[in-house]
């Protein structure tokens, strides 16, 4: 049998969280059919079940792989290596499962009020996390796309999830039809690299750039730049870059808010994932050729997604243009990897500031956004920044916890979002970029302004509804550990420095 | 950007109005700093500097909180 040839005990081990997942995910639809409307809590409970036995999974793989590697094995490439759970990957499933598991508990709630609560919402979820893994681990083009597309098409029918909302629906039509053509473009990307290359690997790709280039005497070829530029398109559209953005703020707002948390935690850090994928293990000899395109990318995101935030009044849009805007500070970690040779610092620091950021953007935007999602009652919706002004006279700890939260987007330390600038910064300064630096730095200030709007209408408005606000044991535990987190990596920041640089494969 | 669709502020007169936040905050803490690096050297100490930052950068957070205020009352 040609699959007994390929497929190995190996090859299912590192699949594990995957196969995992699906089955929970095919679960969740079977026993959905079952539950009355008021047991169907057990969904989420099911997809909770789900996240952690993935994550047991990837526990299980780290295990074997550490066993093994005592005998001499290096245990890491799987189906003919297509797929690789190194350091990275691993470092990507657990960021992904975590980003899951809160956006779990922050919907059960949100979904009764919505009177959307079906087993599809976290059987998606759950598909959606099993296309993320595919792209961290992913070392084939095939597979890379497949895994976008997987996770793409179950994030399309999330953003849409509210039927009977219009906004809900324009924001699917939206997200799916922009994200369509972008996955075209990426896809025909990719189609010229294997023209060109002659292999989807990305190791064969690389090798296959150089070799190009040595042929034309370390000249890049037109069909090599066209190459390049309609893969990062695709690539700049998934991670909701300037100008390929807008889709994101219409996506964001009209999806469920728990949705919109879990788009900008987990499908941005995925979208990532595959972005460090391409340009640092595939396109790497190509980096004096994107390193340009990066630094202006970069720019214009920093500055489009500031100035369009100073104006927004709808919570969600702000936070959209906040997340394009973060994605900026992102890219500038790509700016200084890209400009030097290793073992400069700035090649490593930049990579790790780029890690660390969204580690510590998982928590603190999944935060803010839990906020937002408590917001919604029976008769209110909860998006503008009116529904949030004087939140403190109403939930006093929620509105502490909304402005930790803020204080660690605008990168203020102690709390963990200023590390995750600190690295980025310090690569741009090892690497020479002083003005991209000092930009950057601008821009941050740009971000407190309009974080602290938020915070000044939390603590210095009266409140429009003064009623106490009614908070679910679930989105309390969220609240918990997202602000434990925020605080947590901020004042001990140094195991989870380690952590990122063990993520790079750094020892 | 005023929400009154009225506002005849010309475009440059708004981006001038926003370009002052992005250097409040810097150029509270550098002050700050100066001052402080400055009484250190009159005084002959070496803590100064610190607490000229640590009000540079309060300073920093008053204003940017008046500009909040101020514009949202609008």
């Amino acid at each position: 049998m040609i699959g007994a040839q390929y497929f190995t005990g190996i090859d299912y081990l590192l699949s594990l969280p995957i196969i995992l997942l699906t089955l929970f995910a095919l679960g969740i639809l079977l026993i959905d059919l079952m539950l009355p409307v008021e047991w169907k809590w057990m969904d989420a409970a099911t997809a909770l079940a789900g996240v952690l036995f993935a994550a047991a999974g990837v526990v299980k793989i780290q295990l074997e792989q550490a066993e093994l590697l005592k005998s001499g094995q290096h245990v890491e490439w799987a189906f003919v290596h297509s797929m690789v759970m190194d350091h990275f990957s691993i470092y990507f499933t657990y960021l992904f499962l975590a980003g899951a598991a809160l956006a779990i508990l922050i919907s059960v709630r949100y979904l009764e009020i919505e009177h959307e609560h079906h087993g599809e919402f976290y059987a998606l979820i759950l598909f959606s996390v099993v296309g993320m893994i595919c792209m961290a681990s992913g070392y084939d083009i095939v597979l890379i796309f497949i895994g976008l597309e997987l996770m793409a098409i179950s994030t399309y029918i999330l953003v849409g999830f509210l039927r009977r909302d219009k906004r809900s629906n324009e924001a699917s039509l939206k997200y799916l039809l922009l994200g369509a053509f972008s996955s075209g473009i990426f896809a025909y990307g990719l189609s010229l690299f294997y023209g060109i290359t002659g292999s989807t690997n990305l190791s064969e790709i690389a090798d296959g750039i150089q070799r190009d280039m040595t042929a034309h005497q370390g000249h890049v070829t037109p069909i090599l730049v066209v190459a390049l530029l309609t893969t990062s398109v695709g690539l700049f559209f998934k991670i909701a870059a300037v100008p390929f953005h807008q889709w994101a703020p219409d996506a964001y707002e009209g999806a469920p808010t728990s949705v919109t948390g879990f788009m900008s935690v987990a499908v941005k850090a995925a979208a990532w994932a595959m972005l460090l994928r391409i340009f640092v293990w595939g396109l790497y000899p190509l980096r004096s050729v994107y390193l340009p395109l990066v630094i202006f990318v970069s720019i214009i995101t920093m500055t489009g997604a500031n100035l369009a935030a100073l104006t927004q009044n709808n919570l969600k849009r702000l936070l959209a243009y906040s997340s394009i805007a973060h994605v900026g500070y992102m890219l500038l970690g790509l700016v200084a990897f890209a400009s030097v040779q290793y073992p400069s610092p700035a090649f490593t620091d930049g990579l790790r500031g780029i890690l660390l950021y969204l580690l510590v953007y998982t928590f603190m935007n999944l935060g803010a956004f839990a906020v937002v999602t408590s917001l919604r009652q029976r008769d209110v919706i909860g998006d503008e920044i009116d529904d949030i002004a004087g939140l403190y006279s109403r939930a006093p700890t929620e509105a502490i916890l909304m402005l930790i939260f803020l204080l660690s987007l605008a990168g203020i330390p102690p709390m963990a979002g200023f590390y995750g600038k600190y690295f980025i910064f310090l690569s741009l300064m090892e690497s020479g970029h002083y003005v991209l630096a000092s930009l950057a730095v601008l821009y941050a200030v740009f971000g407190l302004y309009y974080y602290m709007r938020v915070a000044n209408a939390m603590f210095m408005r009266e409140a429009l509804d003064k009623s106490r606000l009614p908070v679910s044991w679930a989105m309390k535990f969220v609240l918990g550990v997202t602000a434990f987190a925020t605080v947590f990596i901020g004042v001990f920041p140094d195991q989870f420095i380690r952590a990122v640089t063990w993520g790079l494969g750094i020892s | 950007m005023p929400s009154d669709s009225s506002d005849k502020q010309s475009f440059w007169v708004v981006i001038g109005k926003y370009s002052q936040i992005a250097f409040i905050f810097p150029a509270a803490t550098v002050a700050g700093w100066l001052v402080g690096l400055a009484l250190d050297h009159w005084l002959h100490t070496h803590w100064i500097y610190l607490l000229g930052l640590i009000l540079g950068i309060a300073a920093g957070f008053i204003e940017l909180i008046r500009l909040v205020s101020s514009t949202d009352s609008k």
